[in-house]
């Protein structure tokens, strides 16, 4: 990959077609060949044939900046770690252990060692001035003798500094382009005159930067392991064992003020690990009977495969107690927030969703889409997610159109019962009128087969034709709404012999005509 | 005068509030489903019981359902309708519970997410599930979906059964049984159910209600015949016979897809000579 134009990708939208997710680093090639942050792919590669593109992968990059901290910590006992792959250390007292230009050939060799070759080193007064001095391209390492922090970054631009771009152009419209240009003036010349930014920066720039790299903290982690010594496949002696590892890392998430937000097992069969599952929680908890509860619930819906011969579970994320009052009665406001606090619903709504999955809870939603399946969105009740293809109706024009159903009506329309997937059918036709303004190919659906057997069509509807999403999938279709009638049935022939119907004397039926497939389809019937 | 008087009060509240009063002399909690032709034959829905709708699959039984559930959930009751086989369309229930008090939610049976398991039995899972939501107590009516393929078995029968009598809860099972036709078994019991509090059958009947756009006909909505069948249920009796048949008919339906924006306002301006 080195000297070859790539990119990170924005993976931040699920199901998003590649070209339409945004560029967030790019290469020193690609940036040459005009690729930019926050272009789209399709724009990038329009600008760079030979670019090659990754996914962002966040927790990548926290594993392995975590690594190297861990790895760094033997140069210098405080660490801090910034953006992925900036980290501060603290080079104070170096004198009698080699110098500071001991620290950054070691700190060097400890990178390349780990992967990364092409680190580079600076070394100054304050934090700022350090990041500074190690993004110098010429020398792979920059040491700012002490007290001299300003006169090195006087002649630097003040592009350097965290300006916003609005600020950054008022400063250079005003003749300010160089730190030292910056510094000439006091403080309180610039206060009230410009935003708050522009502050810290000028603080910055005077080599005052409070930050300071700190004592490394222990991690902590709750995770038990349990190494059977035989081969286990019942659910009840699995559960047994899970209750006692649960106990335990209660007791110590209790010690620590803590609950548990995420939980993750994995079964091992002779050290191969098999099954690793993530159980998320509604809601904290350190309630070693409703975690049991939880974690049976998702073996009962997901059972194991094969049997197992260790176990090991992990508090994979955890937080902060929290005290707060429950509410005690079921709110009838439309606040879904308070509704799912309630105690009752949060574990009715764990349950589900450890069994059936976070999505099989939902609430429905209109959406201003032409096709059936986009004028309506079932949205999660948990978690809220909306299609990217969804858009807001307006509700109250619609309602002023159709009119509210009177006292003793029955909303209008029939609600449609789909069959899944639509069922495909034979349909036999007539020509259309030749006096209809539709087109002479317009042909009448008259019979239909439905459930092995042929159907009169004793009244159907003009055809809705709908097309569109050419540039995606495209979508042409015509939808009949017909009226079945068993009562009047096509003779019966040698090849269909006569069965007793099982259909009711009339049923209505929501008939489609697949334009791209050339085929028809009962897309569901009319309850 | 008094009685005159207490009468138009009731009435007033009753159509203010529909399916919150306990109607007097009963000594049942039913919930009235606001709409005067059903609840002056008998409250068809109990709560702490079981109602069953049967129907063909096309039949209009989910239809009336609608209309029950948006004026429920208008006077603040929660329901929760279990769609076992994934057949509901979004667009068709949007209207219902989204500008209430009262929720409406659909606990989905996942036969369209592909990365389900294959030979999953959603039966179970909707089975399951109905239990697990009356027992939470969190839902005035659960709606139970079972379409064709779903079979409550008698000791599932006796849990909901038990389930229910802890809570506040009226439980409705929707079945599609092709085999019953509007002609001919109206009204009758194919399996009599002891315990059921009430069963409703529904077909379409004529007259079929045709509107006609500018080339032809743009909806069919037949007419539904509903029969209503109620158990007493007193110690040592059975189900009582007898049911009352009644015909409602269904508005037609312009599809809100074709209405979503407002219209370009006419500014044309009168041909001058």
């Amino acid at each position: 990959m080195k000297d070859r134009p790539f990119v990170l990708l924005s993976s931040s939208q699920e199901n998003l077609n590649i070209g339409r997710c945004k560029v967030l680093l790019c290469s020193a090639s690609a940036s040459k060949a005009g690729v930019e942050p926050s272009m789209t792919f399709t724009e990038a590669r329009a600008v760079c044939s030979q670019l090659i593109w990754r996914a962002y992968d966040d927790k990548l990059y926290k594993s392995a900046q975590k690594k190297l901290a861990g790895e760094l910590i033997a140069l210098s006992p405080r660490i801090g770690c910034a953006e992925p792959g900036i980290f501060f250390l603290d080079a104070q007292g170096l004198d009698h252990l080699g110098g500071e230009g001991k620290l950054c050939r070691d700190l060097l060799k400890l990178a390349s060692r780990n992967g990364f070759v092409d680190g580079r080193v600076g070394i100054a007064g304050c934090a700022f001035t350090a990041r500074i001095a190690s993004s110098s391209l010429k020398k792979r390492w920059t040491i700012v003798p002490a007290g001299q922090d300003c006169d090195f970054m006087a002649p630097l631009p003040i592009s350097l500094l965290p300006l916003s771009p609005e600020s950054l152009a008022n400063l250079e419209a005003l003749g300010i382009k160089t730190i030292a240009q910056m510094l000439a003036l006091p403080k309180v010349s610039y206060e009230g005159r410009f935003s708050s930014d522009v502050i810290s920066a000028y603080e910055l720039a005077g080599a005052s930067d409070p930050f300071s790299p700190s004592l490394p903290f222990v991690e902590k982690s709750f995770d038990v392991f349990f190494d059977i010594g035989s081969a286990l496949d019942s659910l009840k002696e699995t559960l047994f064992i899970l209750k006692s590892m649960l106990d335990k890392l209660s007791a110590e998430l209790l010690k620590e003020g803590l609950s548990a937000d995420e939980l993750t097992l994995r079964f091992y069969n002779d050290n191969d690990l098999f099954d690793e599952r993530a159980i998320k929680l509604l809601r904290p908890s350190v309630n070693s009977r409703f975690l049991l509860d939880v974690v049976r619930l998702s073996l009962e819906s997901k059972p194991l495969k094969r049997e197992f011969t260790a176990i090991r579970l992990i508090v994979s994320r955890f937080s902060r107690e929290a005290f707060e009052q429950i509410h005690t009665k079921l709110g009838s406001s439309r606040n879904n927030e308070k509704e799912v606090n309630d105690n009752s619903v949060l574990l009715l709504m764990q349950r589900l969703s450890s069994r059936l999955g976070e999505t099989a809870l939902v609430r429905p939603l209109a959406s201003d889409g032409h096709l059936i399946e986009n004028s309506g969105f079932w949205q999660p009740v948990l978690s809220r997610s909306m299609p990217s293809e969804f858009l807001p109706v307006d509700s109250a024009y619609v309602d002023k159109c159709l009119g509210t159903p009177g006292k003793d009506n029955l909303m209008p329309g029939l609600v449609l019962k789909r069959h899944v997937p639509a069922m495909p059918v034979f349909v036999s036709s007539v020509k259309g009128d030749s006096d209809s303004s539709l087109s002479a190919s317009h042909s009448v659906p008259t019979a239909v087969t439905y459930k092995g057997q042929w159907y009169q069509i004793s009244r159907v509807t003009m055809p809705e034709r709908i097309s569109g999403l050419w540039w995606e999938v495209p979508v042409r279709k015509s939808y009949y709404v017909a009226l079945l009638d068993k009562l009047s049935r096509r003779k019966p022939s040698r090849s269909t012999p006569d069965k007793k119907s099982d259909l009711p004397a009339f049923m209505t039926v929501l008939l489609v005509f697949d334009h791209q497939e050339q085929s028809w389809y009962v897309e569901g019937v009319f309850d | 005068m008094v009685q005159v008087g207490v009468a138009n009060l009731r009435k007033e509240l009753e159509q203010l509030f529909p399916g919150k009063w306990l109607s007097p002399g009963e000594s049942v909690r039913a919930l009235k489903t606001g709409l005067s032709f059903l609840d002056v034959l008998s409250p068809a829905l109990v709560r702490r019981h079981l109602t069953e709708w049967f129907g063909s699959s096309s039949s209009g039984k989910t239809s009336v359902l609608r209309t029950l559930c948006s004026r429920w959930c208008a006077s603040g009751l929660n329901i929760v309708y279990i769609d076992t086989f994934d057949r509901l369309l979004a667009s068709d229930w949007c209207d219902v519970g989204n500008k209430n008090e009262g929720r409406f939610w659909v606990l989905r049976g996942g036969v369209t997410i592909p990365e389900r398991e294959a030979g999953l039995d959603y039966t179970k899972n909707a089975l399951w599930a109905c239990e697990q939501l009356i027992r939470s107590q969190a839902f005035d009516v659960v709606i139970l979906d079972l379409a064709e393929r779903g079979v409550i078995t008698s000791s599932v029968h006796a849990r909901l059964k038990r389930s229910l009598e802890r809570s506040n809860t009226s439980l409705i099972v929707l079945r599609d049984d092709d085999s019953l036709s509007s002609d001919s078994e109206m009204g009758k019991f194919s399996s009599p159910v002891s315990s059921a509090a009430g069963r409703v059958d529904f077909g379409f009947v004529e007259p079929v209600r045709i509107e006609y756009g500018v080339d032809g006909p743009i909806s069919i909505t037949p007419t539904i015949r509903s029969t209503i069948a109620r158990a007493i249920l007193r110690a040592g009796m059975g189900v009582s016979g007898g049911g009352k048949s009644l015909e409602v008919s269904v508005s037609p339906y312009v599809s809100n897809r074709l209405f979503t924006h407002p219209p370009v306002p006419d500014r044309r301006t009168s041909k001058k000579g």
